[in-house]
């Protein structure tokens, strides 16, 4: 490189003629510094809080599994169901299914609906519906077995089948969901029901609208109850809410909202 | 003395981390408001660079100089800003405006308070050229030094510094010269 040109010789000394990195900037960083020896304090609490929290729900979910895995044994040898009774609601069979019917009853009467609990497996962080201490609003019955593999020239959608049935515990508490499969055979259609974190309706009225886009999202009543809609044009789902209660129903990969709608109303919130 | 104990230390403590702060801070903000060219920005990159002294001192062990490693950090941590701001200003259309403000502002306020007329014309070189020319006429660094700062090979600095200095040459015409 040859030698340096004159002009490098102004490009010395500061940029600017004011000194920038002043005494407020440097108590900036101090004060910075003293945050960062406090938050790691917080970080090994917080850390042993999850330590703890993540042993308990570990011993929990083995209490769980050894509980479940009696009792799947039990309804298995029965051979067990709960069947539909159009008169009178569901009928439970076993003691087992008692047990479900106390945990399912909303105001004493039983919930409709035909779950063969012996299809509902097991895994880490999900419960049996038999599990679940909340009230189960969501419909259970919806499936027309009849319908099952009978492709029609028909485009409108119908329930075939009961896909699966259970419920999940994580730290923001119980979700209930129930999937079912529609009568094309690739799309399903997703219930879900967890607790109004805000206990009021508006307040989580307002929050939920605020996960889409204005233009894409509205407000309606469904039963009694307000539901926030999205309606754009690639999704559709529909949130209902009560000051108890937050329900979701949404079918991926399909955009009928009337049929979603019509869904919701079959929840039978209180 | 303080390069010394710096590669000793675990744990900075609070004087040499001050004496860091009065003997290189002017030179960091220099060096990040090279780069990103707004004052408010400068002073969080300056304020991040030294966090991540406080936090990372034992990154200090493996570099040649205290000045090439703050030169580095500072570099790293104003490319991190300038990629934020492009995104900002790219996806946020309805800011563009109030960027755009500030922009000229702050275009207003380096015209009138840069010491020299040679810091303008360096100003309006860009980034790749300004950067390499401040690390070597400002910072005296040398070809290795720069090649450590900007992490590319030597033979790039010197093609990168041949034509930035170049392009001064061109706007400063002959007299310069």
């Amino acid at each position: 490189m040859k030698s340096d040109p004159d002009w490098y010789k102004s490009l010395q000394g500061d940029i600017l003629k004011e000194q920038k990195f002043d005494n407020e900037l440097i108590q900036k960083i101090r004060l910075r510094t003293t945050q960062l020896g406090v938050v790691p304090a917080k970080n090994r609490l917080r850390q042993a809080t999850f330590a703890s929290l993540a042993s308990l729900i570990v011993v929990v979910a083995i209490l769980f599994t050894v509980s479940e895995t009696a009792m799947h044994s039990s309804i298995s040898q029965q051979n067990t169901n709960i069947t539909e009774d159009e008169h009178s609601g569901g009928q439970a069979t076993s003691e087992e299914i008692e047990k479900r019917s106390e945990l399912t009853d909303t105001d004493g009467e039983q919930l409709p609906g035909a779950v063969d609990l012996s299809e509902v497996s097991t895994t880490p962080g999900r419960i049996d519906l038999t599990m679940v201490k909340d009230t189960i609003h969501l419909p259970l019955n919806l499936a027309d077995p009849s319908l099952h593999h009978t492709h029609t020239s028909s485009s409108a959608l119908q329930i075939t089948k009961l896909v699966d049935a259970h419920g999940q515990i994580s730290l923001n508490g119980e979700t209930i969901l129930v999937i079912y499969q529609l009568n094309d055979d690739k799309h399903e259609v997703i219930f879900t029901q967890s607790r109004n974190k805000f206990e009021d309706v508006q307040a989580a009225v307002e929050d939920t609208k605020s996960w889409y886009k204005s233009e894409d999202v509205k407000v309606m009543e469904i039963n009694g109850c307000t539901a926030v809609i999205e309606d754009s044009p690639s999704r559709k789902q529909v949130h209902l809410i009560t000051a108890a209660h937050f329900y979701t129903i949404g079918s991926p990969g399909t955009l009928d909202l009337e049929y979603l709608i019509t869904l919701a109303g079959k929840i039978q919130s209180p | 003395m303080l390069e010394v104990s710096l590669r000793h230390l675990v744990n900075l403590d609070e004087v040499s981390f001050d004496i860091l702060m009065r003997d290189y801070g002017q030179e960091v903000w220099n060096f990040a408001y090279s780069i990103v060219k707004n004052q408010s920005m400068a002073d969080d990159i300056t304020q991040d660079v030294f966090l991540q002294v406080f936090r990372h001192v034992t990154s200090f062990r493996n570099e040649s100089s205290i000045k090439t490693w703050l030169l580095k950090i500072t570099r790293n941590i104003s490319y991190n800003y300038r990629k934020a701001a492009f995104f900002r200003k790219v996806f946020l259309v309805e800011r563009i405006d109030r960027t755009e403000y500030s922009v000229s502002a702050e275009q207003s306020y380096f015209d009138k308070e840069a010491t020299n007329d040679i810091w303008r014309y360096v100003f309006k070189l860009p980034v790749k050229s300004r950067e390499i020319l401040i690390l070597h006429a400002k910072y005296q660094l040398s070809i290795l030094e720069i090649a450590q700062v900007l992490g590319i090979p030597q033979g790039t600095v010197r093609s990168r510094l041949f034509e930035a200095r170049k392009k001064m040459n061109v706007q400063l015409g002959e007299d310069y010269l």
